[in-house]
């Protein structure tokens, strides 16, 4: 039934932009299907029970390769997006071999720290344009939203059934035994230090196509908006939200980001430090009242399994 | 100019000494990294920001007001939320969503303005070493906030019994210590020692709603270094913190200063994650 109803809004949401073509409202559905597969790209990461607060710096590297590559040798974005994915992979593997040596919190923080190490480089750096950032000037023909819904659409699909497949493969089932005992994983033989790594390059890896994505979007990506501390954030909020595994991703993003992007269309930049207060507000709230989030509470609720049906 | 730089950093380095102290108490006590430690400084540096501007309270005195406030705000939030956090996850996420909040609190409400407080800005000479009075408090307050709290947790009643809790929880429980509350207590302490740092450093740094994250980095690699628990090498490593920190604005630039923290943050982990002062632990 689960599958049946997601290839049924599949298919409505392919069809939408037959009938509507107001670009506000496609804009706050592409940024729902944007967090959502932040979320998920995120999550491949959390499945092995590490919270990442870096992964602002495999989305910035996304995006600056793929203006870099653009702007200085030509190379079409639609080579970029997957040229950047693969150096955000890499950087990814290299990350989690140098900080998968650290436990809990202090994973997170050097997550963290090596953002923010990125952030100090790239703005001090004027190859890439310094703090003002760089432009992706495309052809027109890029101008129209409705490319980029189906493009944003159909990474959010394909993440989707890669993760759907992985979390039901052996490797998936290595990473869930880790998430949620390491040290009996350990003694079971599993190779933890490994597995994680490559999670981690994963993760990394389609962090770093969305953020190709979101400079091919927004033609513009300077340090703050690629590296900053509230990017690494998104994913973190959604997830704790909306709960672990492809569900809870979609339902976070379908529930926080609509109403979070129409605020910000109404009453403009102003409201992105409110959106962080009721963010900061939400994330002690869930932890404390509904751990696991919607989910989770669903899944109570209705006396249903989301894991065994789609994740 | 090296003993001058060398001297600035160890009058900074006696303040970060102070905020690691808090950050190693809760640590300790709790086996908690107070991801926010930095963020109830910034709290601090504000609450003395605007006693000065408005009363034109001098900044040290402002701890006053700024350690008892941030001590119970302390307190409520251990009592009503950190005490009921199960995992180790549940806490990082936790504080991850009370430094968002803070931070993007206080930027609502008194905007990302940077601010500076200017106060006692007359220089004085002392060996070829130029300070300005300003500093020289700032240096005689932390050491004076370092002593009373060294003793206090050697001789008073509660700081031995925090000591018992930091080193065994269980056996502390058996003979008769009430660790809820001692935890409660250790966590409020760390705080005012954040309002404490926060409110010296403020006349020396810049005030912004985001600076707190530097701090907490800053408080993390000296309790790194020192190992958790261990107050006097938590002096130590704030002064070594400080002289570092005060080389590379020098001779490397002001924009790197940060950098230098991060790397030494990742290296010290990577290299020495029981500390560089790991043998001496809990006294």
């Amino acid at each position: 039934m689960i599958k049946n109803s997601f290839l049924l809004v599949f298919l409505l949401l392919l069809l939408l932009p037959i009938f509507i073509s107001d670009p506000v409202v496609l804009h706050i559905l592409i940024y729902t299907f944007f967090m959502a597969y932040f979320a998920l790209s995120w999550n491949v990461l959390y499945s092995v029970g590490q919270i990442s607060l870096g992964h602002a710096a495999f989305f910035g590297i996304g995006s600056y390769i793929t203006v870099i590559l653009f702007n200085y040798y030509g190379i079409t974005p639609l080579l970029g997006i997957v040229i950047s994915g693969t150096i955000a992979g890499m950087l990814g593997a290299l990350v989690g071999f140098i900080c998968f040596r650290l436990r809990g919190i202090y994973f997170s923080l050097s997550t963290l720290a090596l953002a923010e190490i990125l952030k100090i480089l790239f703005t001090n750096s004027s190859f890439v344009g310094g703090a003002t950032g760089l432009t992706l000037v495309l052809p027109s023909q890029f101008n129209s939203k409705i490319p980029h819904y189906y493009v944003m659409l159909l990474l959010l699909v394909f993440l989707i059934l890669f993760c759907r497949k992985i979390f039901n493969s052996r490797l998936g089932f290595y990473f869930t035994a880790i998430g949620e005992d390491e040290i009996a994983a350990k003694t079971l033989g599993v190779d933890v230090f490994k597995l994680k790594v490559i999670a981690s390059s994963i993760s990394s890896f389609f962090t770093g196509i969305l953020g190709s994505f979101y400079v091919i979007y927004t033609r513009f990506i300077h340090p703050e908006s690629a590296f900053g501390i509230w990017r690494s954030c998104d994913p973190l909020v959604i997830s704790i939200i909306g709960g672990k595994g492809i569900a809870g991703a979609i339902l976070g993003s379908v529930a926080i980001t609509p109403l979070t992007e129409t605020l910000i269309i109404l009453f403009g930049g102003e409201l992105a430090t409110v959106k962080m207060v009721v963010y900061g507000l939400m994330l002690m709230l869930m932890i404390l009242l509904f751990p696991g989030g919607i989910s989770r509470q669903l899944a109570k609720r209705f006396k249903f399994n989301f894991q065994g049906n789609v994740l | 100019m090296l003993e001058q730089v060398v001297a600035k950093g160890i009058v900074i380095g006696g303040i970060y000494s102070l905020a690691a102290i808090g950050l190693s108490l809760i640590l300790g006590v709790m086996q908690i990294v107070n991801l926010a430690h930095g963020e109830l400084m910034m709290l601090a540096m504000y609450i003395t920001f605007f006693l000065f501007s408005f009363f034109g309270m001098p900044p040290f005195l402002s701890i006053i007001f700024s350690a008892p406030i941030l001590f119970l705000l302390g307190a409520f939030l251990y009592k009503i939320a950190i005490s009921k956090l199960k995992s180790e996850e549940e806490q990082i996420i936790f504080m991850i969503g009370l430094v968002i909040f803070l931070e993007n609190l206080v930027t609502l409400i008194c905007s990302s303005n940077y601010r500076s407080l200017t106060y006692r800005s007359e220089v004085i000479k002392f060996f070829n070493i130029r300070f300005t009075k300003m500093e020289l408090e700032a240096f005689v307050f932390s050491v004076i906030v370092f002593i009373i709290l060294f003793f206090a947790l050697r001789n008073t009643s509660w700081g031995r019994a925090i000591r018992a809790c930091s080193q065994n929880p269980e056996l502390s429980e058996l003979v008769g210590i009430n660790v809820e509350r001692i935890k409660m207590y250790s966590f409020a302490i760390g705080a005012s020692l954040a309002a404490a740092a926060g409110s010296l450093v403020a006349p020396i740094y810049y005030i912004s709603p985001t600076v707190g994250f530097h701090y907490t980095l800053i408080g993390i690699v000296i309790v790194a270094l020192a190992g958790a628990g261990n107050i006097l090498g938590a002096l130590f490593g704030g002064f070594l913190l400080g002289v570092i920190e005060a080389l590379t604005s020098y001779y490397l630039g002001a924009q790197l200063k940060d950098l230098s923290v991060f790397l030494m943050f990742i290296l010290i982990l990577l290299l020495k994650p029981r500390g560089l002062f790991g043998g001496m632990e809990n006294d």
